[in-house]
């Protein structure tokens, strides 16, 4: 009997068994709970009645003439700003220094990575805890007037405390992407430039950063999205305070949907996110990709 | 410095930052072992006896051990 060498492609119906559970799990926990969503922007649907009423734009016009969410908004915007620049100068930093080759690296690698594994509430109440009693305690006893009133009742200085807990919790994540990169780099371009005499601040300038562009484009764009979705933290952190000084968009979103009951306008108000974080995503991912084919 | 110094400089600087870093976590474990009043006033103080009475409170009222 002559038997066949040859292998037997995948056929399409074999690819679509193999794909169909996950297609199937994603419309439904994702595409069929934003599309829904979409719908209820243009009720005034409460959450509880059963009576819904079709009212056309009006929510998505509420969105932008209600100040108190544009205040919001901006305020988010100040908060990612930081955020994204302090986590991704200290992931980086910690980064170069883990992948130096010097001692105990892994525990150094564990270690940087930890307050990202404990979740965000958690988080938030030990650095609450640490705001209001530990850090006040130490500035009355080396009388720091700086340090002696508790940083969360200052709407500014509550809004460093947020970046700061923040900028802590991603540094690690982003540290492990930036590791990733430099182990990328090839030795021999870094023997070739200590060889010629480069400095160790040359070498880091001039090799290894145009190298690592890809991990800087990731890093940047996964702090980007992740910080303008920030509520955990917010919430147990500040939960808004004082008086409602430090609430990022997504708790106010939160607020308007589930405690005010405005389901429209509150999913107006994520789908209006939704598309700003998209459209900064998708320009920052496409600047730096131009940036890296010149 | 030579190359053997700068990598211990590098060590120890990163040694700082990580201590830095876990101070958060240092205070959280720290403290479960301290009475409320007494972390209070010296949160960053080792604590005077290791007593587990928090731990049985969290214990007790998460109904952890359900019966």
């Amino acid at each position: 009997m002559k038997t066949h060498a040859r292998r037997r492609p995948i056929t399409a119906l074999q690819f679509c068994g193999f794909a169909l559970p996950s297609l199937l799990i994603w419309t439904g926990v994702v595409a069929v709970p934003f599309f829904y969503g979409i719908g209820i922007t243009f009720t005034d649907w409460n959450g509880l009645s059963m009576h819904i009423h079709f009212t056309g734009l009006q929510n998505y016009r509420a969105v932008f003439g209600d100040k108190t969410f544009l205040v919001s908004f901006w305020r988010t915007v100040i908060y990612v700003l930081f955020t994204v620049a302090a986590s991704n100068v200290v992931g980086f930093l910690l980064a170069l220094a883990v992948t130096g080759k010097i001692k105990g690296q892994n525990l150094f690698r564990a270690g940087f990575f930890t307050p990202n594994i404990i979740g965000g509430i958690i988080l938030g109440y030990i650095w609450n805890f640490l705001f209001s009693y530990a850090l006040t305690g130490f500035g009355k006893s080396i009388g720091s007037a700086w340090l002696s009133k508790s940083w969360l009742t200052d709407p500014y200085k509550a809004l460093a405390a947020l970046i700061i807990v923040s900028a802590w919790q991603l540094s690690g994540y982003l540290m492990v992407i930036y590791i990733a990169g430099l182990t990328n780099v090839p030795e021999e371009l870094i023997e070739a430039a200590r060889i010629d005499g480069a400095s160790a601040g040359q070498i880091v300038r001039s090799v290894k950063l145009p190298l690592i562009r890809e991990s800087v484009t990731i890093c940047v764009f996964l702090s980007i999205a992740r910080s303008f979705m920030s509520y955990d933290v917010n919430l147990s952190l500040t939960a808004g305070g004082p008086y409602k000084s430090t609430e990022l968009i997504a708790y106010k979103i939160y607020q308007t949907a589930f405690t005010n009951m405005e389901f429209g306008k509150g999913q107006a108000q994520a789908i209006v996110l939704f598309v700003i974080v998209a459209a900064v995503s998708l320009l920052q991912v496409r600047l730096t990709r131009k940036g890296a084919e010149q | 410095m030579g190359e053997k110094g700068k990598k211990k400089l590098v060590v120890i600087v990163v040694a700082a930052a990580l201590v830095l870093f876990m101070i958060p976590f240092y205070l959280l474990v720290l403290n479960t072992f301290k009475t409320t009043a007494e972390f209070t006033k010296t949160p960053f103080a080792w604590p005077r006896s290791f007593r587990f009475d928090n731990y049985a409170e969290a214990i007790r009222r998460m109904d952890f051990f359900m019966r």
